[in-house]
């Protein structure tokens, strides 16, 4: 991990209380972390020119063009264009646990707007919808700057309180976002996972391309309890007094299975599928989406 | 197998509660301890449980399970849990042997108040044995006497021996400690340990408590290495020792220590001087003692001593008279004081009717042995008792010499070997022999066929006749004594009669004699001139005298003396006196006869004296050869023991004994605590005073258990954390896994 990653660590982010705020430095420092954009350095086509607009960055301006014309134009790549972005954000009952730096929500939503920051800075459209057991709020693809603050906005409205229905959920993007373009799910895939493959399903056949960032706290994935506890179900009324290591191992079996259930479902439907712990660096994920968004180019 | 307990009342309502209630306390408190946690992914927890239900419940019943045993394991341990059963062996012994040995010698029968040390050894025994027989514990009792631990064949004799602690154990107490009594034995501490030892060799596998039960007499104590030696393997093997003190402290006391009859003719009708020896057991002199004698039971005036010094002793002289032949019995007694057993003395003397004795002269008109037999019977009324016999040598030859009490030769100028040998055998089993020489003596045989070189009977090499020469101006005498009973009576103040006693001729000794230091002989008299004039030897068991001159007036004037009829009366009395004291015999030791078997039968019948009457026994005498041997194995009280021969011709022959307590045994000094934990370093016992004794728990079989719940316990604790830390009912640690 290169130096600037220890402020993208959950536990630096978590100090900054507004979501736009931390994705601007999540993205920021990601971006200043690596030496070359992938946008830069690598073998991308110029497209076009079109004009520079204030904000645009200095480093695309053709100087060529402003030489001969005394006007500013930047230079547009293949990916700069038409790239269409839905972050599909679980904000269910569910994601409300987390005992570490961040609940899976505020890891979720870190992510989600991080990805919205990174994509509206590139001015790709970026849309948001944030669901559990329907769909809460709605945000359209957009491509201007200031469509941060909306999905920001919709994100932090949007108080995890009931649980997750996937299946639904993913045939209303489907519905709603029917051209083509990138969907990025942000959940903990607690649900029903015959929904979830069957929504999974519907996108790809939609040609979507599906990218399934599956967010776990550390406690799910370690259940390091001991002690007499009584859990209690976040979005069931089940309750369970136990002692933690007398079913520790059970547990992880079954968390095993789900795992790997959801992989090989991500897989079965050509999902890009990633598994990350509300302890991981942020830039992870940022990492995994731009290492995705760079295969489909190179595939394309 | 019922276990008892110890607290029994402890363990029914401790357990009651603790087996109830403790366990869910223990539950509400984890319940409290239980954190709550909103848990989003409980699909997977629930799950688990449900694959795992069973074994977690197990594991949970498990976990009560172990703590309903720990904390049984708590009160059981605490409630002191005894038993006694096979198990037990495994965890300690089965039984509390108690065993108590009692000092029962004189001196606990030292009094005060309304109660003495063998009163109060009574009391304990009694305290102890109703501690015994209110608990329930599995114990058994051996009760053992000092003075029975001493017995001829060597083995102790209990009054109870293992007795077990039940029903019937009071009763068995009682009738035990009704015969219990001082008896007259002194019986050293380490002798009756050394018995009990021998008593409880056969069983090992017992919890042992020794209760020793004395007086600590300093006499017995203050030298404790023999008893320490027998105290210490005691303890090594593991035994509690109890040390009970019977007294409350030490008293004074008088004591007849000693009753004898002095060197002396015993005959018939010839008085006899005894001395009765008083000593005074205590740390202020003794006043106006009387002394009460009695001759065969009848009173006699009594002595009254002045005074006995502290822890001193006084002896006192006085005549007997008995007119008859026989064994006669003398007694001396104080008036009662703390200790009533050594009070009294016995003796049993002999008085034959006459003291037979022999002269052989070797002149055959026996002038010599006249003056002797004169001598003898002196007449004017005095008796002697002597019964002399005037013979010649060959006399020696024919005759049996036993029965003369001493054989006086006279004038002798030779012996053939049979009466040589005959006079040899005589001296060494006994008998007094008296060589007077004369002018018939001579050297050569003497030295060569007598006195052997040292190997013979005579007592010195002699010479030939040698004169005294008369010094007109010298005015010593001319017999000069030393210092022995023969001639004792001549010492002291000047004896006008000794000193006029002219030797002009004797028979000088070879030139140069002198007798060996510390051997068996002993110039008594001598001449002005230094000549060895009377020389005693002692041969075999008996002596002989050898006098230097003559018995007549040939040599000397001295039978013409009246110094003549005293000084051979003395002599014989010197000669024939008893070499063992008729008082000598002590309780406790036995009487041994040897018999002719042609005179005596097999069986022969023995009185005996008891604390309530007599006893009456009857012994089987043992043949050995052509002679019998009677054994009466011991003796338990004091007193006169008569013993009737039978002969095989029907007639009975009375013989009887004294047996005396031992004196020193009446020294009451005592010790106390402080000076037997003095004496008794490092040795672990516990100490009291009869009237404290109490019973210790410790001392019960079982115990083990409660140490054995100890161990449970802690195996239970461990095996129930480990039990609970896999069934994680221990809260989180900070900074490790929640």
């Amino acid at each position: 991990m290169h130096a600037s990653s220890k402020f993208l660590h959950p536990e630096a982010i978590r100090r900054i209380g507004r979501l736009e705020l931390r994705a601007r430095h999540v993205v920021e420092g990601f971006l200043s972390g690596i030496h070359r954009s992938p946008y830069f350095g690598r073998s991308i086509e110029f497209l076009q020119h079109r004009q520079y607009v204030r904000g645009d960055d200095v480093r695309h301006i053709d100087w060529k063009v402003w030489g001969k014309q005394d006007r500013l134009y930047i230079k547009q790549y293949e990916e700069e264009t038409n790239l269409r972005c839905t972050l599909l954000v679980d904000v269910s009952k569910s994601m409300r646990y987390g005992q570490g730096a961040m609940t899976k929500y505020d890891y979720a939503a870190t992510i989600a707007t991080s990805l919205a920051y990174l994509l509206l800075r590139q001015q790709d459209a970026v849309g948001c919808v944030a669901f559990d057991a329907i769909v809460r709020s709605t945000m359209p693809l957009r491509s201007k700057r200031n469509h941060l603050m909306s999905i920001v906005k919709a994100l932090e409205a949007n108080d995890p309180s009931e649980k997750t229905d996937m299946g639904k959920v993913l045939r209303h993007a489907a519905e709603t976002f029917p051209a083509r373009g990138m969907m990025v799910l942000i959940s903990d895939l607690l649900c029903d996972r015959e929904k979830l493959f069957q929504g999974l399903r519907m996108l790809e056949q939609r040609g979507h391309d599906v990218l399934v960032f599956h967010v776990m706290d550390d406690d799910e994935l370690d259940f390091p309890f001991s002690g007499p506890t009584r859990f209690d179900g976040l979005e069931t009324d089940d309750r369970i007094h136990c002692n933690p290591r007398a079913l520790r191992d059970g547990y992880m079996q079954a968390l095993e299975a789900f795992l790997e259930e959801v992989r090989l479902g991500a897989a079965r439907y050509r999902c890009d599928y990633a598994l990350f712990r509300t302890s991981d660096p942020l830039d992870a994920a940022l990492a995994r989406f731009l290492t995705h968004r760079t295969a489909i180019h190179h595939h394309q | 197998m019922i276990p008892t307990f110890l607290n029994s009342g402890l363990l029914l309502g401790g357990a009651i509660f603790a087996l109830v209630a403790l366990p869910v306390l223990i539950h509400l408190i984890n319940l409290v301890r239980r954190r709550r946690i909103e848990w989003a992914a409980m699909e997977f927890l629930l799950a688990s449980q449900k694959k795992n239900s069973r074994w977690i419940l197990l594991k949970q019943w498990l976990l009560l399970l172990l703590r309903v045993l720990a904390v049984a394991a708590v009160i059981l341990m605490l409630a002191q849990p005894l038993v006694q059963n096979r198990v037990g062996r495994w965890f300690g012994a089965l039984v509390t042997h108690h065993i108590v040995l009692v000092d029962d010698t004189y001196s606990q029968s030292d009094r005060w108040a309304n109660t003495s040390g063998i009163g109060e050894a009574k009391r304990a025994i009694e305290r102890l044995t109703r501690q015994m027989t209110a608990s329930s514990q599995r114990q058994t009792f051996t009760l053992l006497r000092a003075s029975e631990t001493q017995h001829a064949n060597g083995r102790p004799l209990p009054d109870l021996y293992r007795v077990p602690v039940d029903d019937r154990f009071s009763e068995r107490i009682t009738a035990a400690l009704e015969q219990l009594e001082p008896s007259e034995m002194d019986v050293a501490p380490a002798q009756s340990l050394e018995a009990l030892s021998k008593l409880l060799a056969d069983q090992t596998d017992e919890n042992r408590v020794i209760y020793l039960l004395s007086d600590f007499r300093t006499k017995d104590w203050d030298d404790p290495r023999p008893a320490r030696e027998w105290l210490d393997r005691f303890a090594d093997d593991g035994a509690k020792l109890h040390l009970v003190r019977t007294i409350d402290e030490a008293r004074p006391n008088l004591a007849v220590s000693g009753l004898t009859a002095l060197p002396g003719i015993r005959a018939a009708g010839v008085p006899l001087a005894m001395e009765v020896t008083v000593t005074n057991f205590s740390p202020n002199p003794a006043r106006q003692v009387s002394v009460l004698l009695q001759e065969d039971g009848k009173a006699r005036p009594a002595l009254v001593i002045d005074e006995i010094a502290a822890e001193g002793s006084e002896r006192r002289r006085f005549p007997v008279f008995f007119g008859t032949a026989g064994e006669h019995v003398v007694t001396a007694a104080l008036e009662a004081d703390g200790v009533d057993a050594d009070n009294h003395r016995h003796a049993v003397i002999d008085f034959p009717l006459t003291l037979e004795v022999l002269l052989v002269d070797g002149d055959p008109a026996a002038k010599d042995a006249r003056f002797l037999a004169t001598a003898f019977a002196p007449g004017g009324g005095v008796k002697t008792g002597i019964d002399a016999r005037i013979e010649t040598t060959t006399y020696l030859n024919r005759e049996p010499l036993a029965r003369f009490r001493a054989i006086y030769l006279t004038n002798l100028e030779r012996l053939d070997d049979a009466a040589i040998n005959a006079l040899e055998q005589y001296v060494r089993d006994g008998g007094a022999l008296i060589y007077f020489t004369g002018a018939r003596t001579v050297p050569s045989f003497v030295n060569d066929s007598l006195y052997k070189n040292g190997e013979g009977w005579f007592p010195a090499p002699v010479g030939d006749a040698t004169a005294l020469p008369v010094n007109r101006l010298d005015k010593a005498a001319d017999l000069e004594f030393v210092d022995h009973p023969m001639f004792r009576v001549f010492a002291g103040e000047r004896n006008t009669f000794i000193s006029a006693v002219n030797v002009e001729k004797y028979t000088a000794v070879a030139p140069g004699w002198e007798p060996a230091k510390d051997g068996p002989t002993q110039v008594i008299a001598r001449l002005r001139n230094g000549a060895p004039l009377v020389i005693e030897r002692r041969f075999g068991a008996g002596r002989v005298t050898a006098v230097l001159t003559t018995a007549s007036t040939d040599w000397n004037n001295w039978a013409r003396n009246p110094s003549y009829v005293v000084a051979m009366l003395e002599m014989q009395a010197h000669l024939t006196a008893e070499a063992k004291p008729q008082d000598a015999r002590l309780v406790g030791q036995g009487i041994d006869l040897n018999l002719d078997g042609a005179t005596y039968g097999t069986r022969h019948r023995m009185i005996a004296p008891a604390r309530a009457g007599q006893i009456i026994e009857t012994f089987d005498a043992r043949t050995r050869g052509d002679r019998l041997e009677l054994t009466i194995p011991e003796t338990r009280r004091s007193g006169i023991y008569e013993i009737e021969l039978a002969e095989t011709s029907g007639a009975t022959n009375m013989r009887r004994f004294a047996v005396n307590v031992a004196p020193g045994e009446g020294d009451l000094r005592a010790l106390d605590r402080q000076d037997l934990a003095t004496r008794l370093p490092e040795l672990e016992y516990d100490f009291s005073q009869a009237g404290d004794i109490e019973q210790r728990t410790e001392s019960l079989a079982g115990i083990p258990l409660a140490s054995s719940f100890l161990y449970g316990l802690i195996v239970l604790l461990l095996a129930e954390q480990a039990l609970a830390y896999a069934v994680s009912y221990h809260a989180p640690q900070r900074g490790a896994a929640r």
